[in-house]
């Protein structure tokens, strides 16, 4: 093709591909410039290299698109040139028919070739080419705009106004009724058995709890606080005075069953599963040659014991049952030698009944501590309306958690005669077979655990020698309560 | 390549040769200059005494063709116009046929008042047109070529006359508007014809030459896109097609014959030789679209209703043909 045709082909398709690279960075800009302010305004910074490599991969596809689909053909560039040099086609017919010969061609192709060497390139051009750099403006305005633009903050949820907190006259009367209730002094309600020393430091904690509520101006979010600060002494309160954690601490992960069986019945403070342990252990006993596994027994108690010893109160009624339990089976192993092996297991009999009512003991006062404490508790919560999110969840009073495997098999063993608990018969049934409403504690318990407490408290009024009249009529008070318990739950 | 590079200043020879004798009507001349090269005929309208007989006359002195007129009548017969045979006693005594040519027999021929004639004569006539070839007693004589015809239609007095059928109308490359002079025209007309009547042409070319031409210009190249320009102006005519033009919808009641994209691009290589120009463009179709069409397509009487003529449906028609298909 002849050099006239060629130079506005050069200077069209230069100005083609300019065009089409200015499109394809402006595209770019305006694609990074709509990530920083998507990320902006979604309250993040938006990352530079992100936000690189999106401008600059929009921009190469971009270009390369428009370049494909924009790139004037040849025939294009002559019906361009024909048009603006108002050649009469001229230039398209030199293009159509530049493989073929004749003289009217030739004429035709070199009449047309003069025309175009005669006349400057600037004579064609693309119109509105400021339009072109409309894009790259706006892109770049759009950019700067992403740049300046700050990154939304977090939106911050408006706390309504705090309310001032004032004690109402219930709320008032029911923090002194369970002051009473812990010194004593209410008669219509089931007594309290915590020990003394954790009964007044309760007693202390609530009383100035209730000083702080009378007389400072609180906000209703300072008074939960206050609350729930209290809580958590009362809970420390009865940790300090119970030792079955620090049982559970030394024995729960022992590799022996009796001893970590042991530790588990001390976490949960149950005589039936105490008891359990004991007898199953007494069980194992029962051989003819009873000095070695007697002799393992006293190895892995001691060993248990002297790892808690530096922590626990030596005069600590568990404590004091284990070391004696301890060394009247030493006692025993000393004297096997010379005595039968019927009067070992009478021995044993007895050194493992006298333990166990020790241990019942121990654990029946740990129980009135942790119920006493749990009451306080829960009772705290309801007065002031504090939900157990609001606590600490160590510090929200637990259920008992439901009986072993073992015990769960022999329940559906029991099924299959009949109803284990609860009251009504048939379908009408309150309760169920495994838990009870504790009217002490106002929840659900496992009913043994009622019944360890109700064996507990009935033994002890026995062994302290209280007038059969008083304890007959504390059995119609504890059922009552039992039944209130139950009509609450059918509420 | 001589020839072709001579080609403008040929014409413009016979252009300068028939000014002296025709005044204005620059347009006619330009249009019958093409269909005389492009080897076609052309039917002119105008007025009387608009000088149709001194156009065609004026042609026949500057291209040295001999020229003849047929003034058209109704009793006129088609052997006046091809020629008879008439018996002739030879020197012997004998009785023999000898063939009068009629005065179809020139290379311009004037057809005055076409449409006065009968039918019969006229299908005669426009016979001749197409084949340039009489036959009379089974005995063919062919025309010398160029052969031409400029036939002529009165648009005053109807009253007793066949207009010409459309299929007729077809043969014709063009038909052409003779107006009325202007007054300056006129007053030339007249300061030129107190001096004398008779043509002052002289001759510039020849009968060859006019072949020559004619050879040349079918060489003229035409790109597919003026073709396709072309041929959708053609069809575009036709309110009867698939997708036809709004134009043609609206104001055309049967559009124009392949022959006139025929025409239309035969005429446009010769009008782009005329300019100077080695190929044909898009400017060639469009001048040469009023030429070719208006006696090839029927408006409607939406058209008339609106006032519009046969040119200002081609013009929309042109208009909307540059919209389309380009």
């Amino acid at each position: 093709m002849k050099k006239g045709f060629e130079r506005f082909k050069r200077k069209l398709r230069r100005q083609a591909l300019i065009k089409g690279i200015l499109f394809g960075l402006s595209c770019g800009a305006v694609a990074s410039a709509a990530y920083m302010v998507i990320q902006k305004m979604s309250t993040f910074t938006p990352d530079v290299l992100i936000t690189l490599a999106i401008g600059v991969g929009t921009a190469l596809v971009v270009g390369l698109v428009t370049n494909l689909i924009l790139w004037p053909s040849e025939k294009k560039i002559a019906k361009k040139i024909d048009d603006d040099l108002n050649f009469g086609e001229k230039v398209q017919t030199m293009l159509a028919y530049r493989d073929e010969d004749s003289v009217m061609l030739t004429l035709q192709r070199e009449d047309t070739e003069e025309r175009l060497v005669n006349t400057p390139s600037s004579a064609v051009r693309y119109r509105h080419q400021w339009k072109h750099g409309f894009a790259p403006l706006v892109a770049t305005a759009l950019v700067v705009m992403a740049v300046i633009l700050p990154v939304k903050a977090i939106p911050v949820e408006e706390e309504p106004p705090e309310e001032d907190f004032e004690m109402t006259s219930i709320q008032e009367a029911e923090l002194l009724d369970l002051i009473k209730w812990l010194k004593g002094e209410k008669k219509d309600e089931t007594e309290c058995h915590m020990e003394p020393q954790p009964r007044q430091a309760t007693i202390a904690e609530l009383e100035a709890l209730l000083q702080v509520l009378r007389t400072t101006d609180l906000k209703s979010k300072e008074m939960k606080q206050t609350v729930i600060n209290t809580i958590v002494k009362v809970n420390r309160i009865v940790r300090e005075a119970n030792t079955n954690d620090d049982f559970e601490y030394a024995m729960l992960d022992d590799e022996d069953v009796f001893i970590s069986s042991l530790g588990g019945s001390m976490s949960l403070l149950s005589s039936l599963e105490m008891t359990k342990t004991f007898t199953n252990k007494r069980g194992s006993l029962e051989v003819d040659d009873v000095s070695g596994p007697l002799a393992e027994l006293i190895e892995k108690t001691q060993k248990s014991l002297e790892s808690i010893e530096e922590d626990i109160d030596p005069q600590d009624e568990a404590y004091m049952a284990l070391t004696a339990f301890v060394e009247q089976l030493e006692n025993l192993n000393k004297e096997l030698a010379t005595h039968s092996k019927a009067w070992a297991q009478d021995a044993l009999d007895e050194i493992f009944e006298a333990t166990v009512t020790d241990l019942e003991k121990a654990f029946r006062q740990q129980n009135f501590n942790k119920d006493a404490g749990d009451k306080v508790v829960t009772t705290l919560m309801d007065i002031f309306e504090i939900s157990e999110d609001e606590v600490p969840a160590d510090e929200v009073p637990k259920k008992k958690p439901q009986q072993s495997q073992d015990s769960d098999s022999e329940l559906k063993e029991d099924e299959n005669q009949g109803s284990q608990g609860g009251i009504g018969s048939g379908n009408l049934l309150f309760g169920s077979d495994d838990v009870i409403m504790d009217p002490e504690r106002n929840e659900q318990v496992v009913y043994g655990e009622v019944f360890d407490k109700y064996y507990s408290i009935i033994s002890q009024k026995r062994q302290d020698g209280v007038d059969l009249d008083e304890i007959e009529q504390y059995i119609v008070d504890y059922l009552n309560a039992l039944t209130n318990g139950l009509e609450k739950e059918t509420d | 390549m001589e020839s072709v590079k001579n080609f403008s200043a040929v014409v413009a020879n016979i252009k300068n040769e028939l000014r002296k004798d025709v005044v204005g009507q620059d347009e006619i001349v330009d249009n019958v200059i093409i269909a005389i090269i492009a080897g076609g005929n052309v039917l002119l309208e105008g007025v009387p005494g608009v000088g149709k007989t001194r156009l065609v006359r004026s042609l026949s002195h500057a291209l040295n063709l001999p020229f003849s007129r047929i003034q058209f009548t109704p009793d006129l017969m088609p052997s006046d116009v091809t020629g008879t045979n008439v018996i002739k006693r030879d020197e012997q005594g004998n009785m023999t046929t000898e063939f009068r040519k009629g005065p179809i027999f020139a290379n311009l021929v004037l057809a005055d008042e076409i449409n006065r004639a009968t039918p019969k004569t006229q299908s005669a006539m426009l016979e001749v047109m197409q084949e340039h070839k009489i036959t009379v007693a089974n005995e063919t004589y062919t025309l010398d070529e160029p052969f031409f015809v400029l036939a002529t239609e009165n648009p005053i007095e109807q009253d007793g006359t066949y207009p010409l059928p459309e299929a007729q109308m077809d043969r014709f490359f063009f038909k052409l508007i003779m107006k009325f002079p202007g007054t300056d025209e006129l007053m030339d007309i007249v300061k030129m014809t107190q001096i004398t009547m008779a043509e002052t042409a002289e001759a510039v070319v020849d009968g060859k030459t006019i072949l020559e031409m004619r050879e040349l210009a079918a060489n003229v190249p035409v790109i597919d896109d003026v073709m396709n320009y072309a041929v959708c102006l053609v069809a575009g005519t036709h309110p009867e097609v698939e997708k036809p033009y709004d134009t043609a919808k609206k104001y055309i009641k049967y559009g124009a014959s392949p022959r006139a994209a025929q025409a239309l691009i035969t005429c446009a290589k010769v009008r782009a030789l005329i300019n100077g120009n080695y190929n044909v463009s898009y400017a060639d179709i469009d001048a040469l679209a009023c030429p070719v069409l208006r006696h090839r397509i029927k408006i409607n009487y939406s058209a008339i209703n609106e006032h519009l003529t046969v040119d200002d449906v081609i013009a929309q028609l042109v208009k909307e043909n540059k919209k389309n298909a380009r």
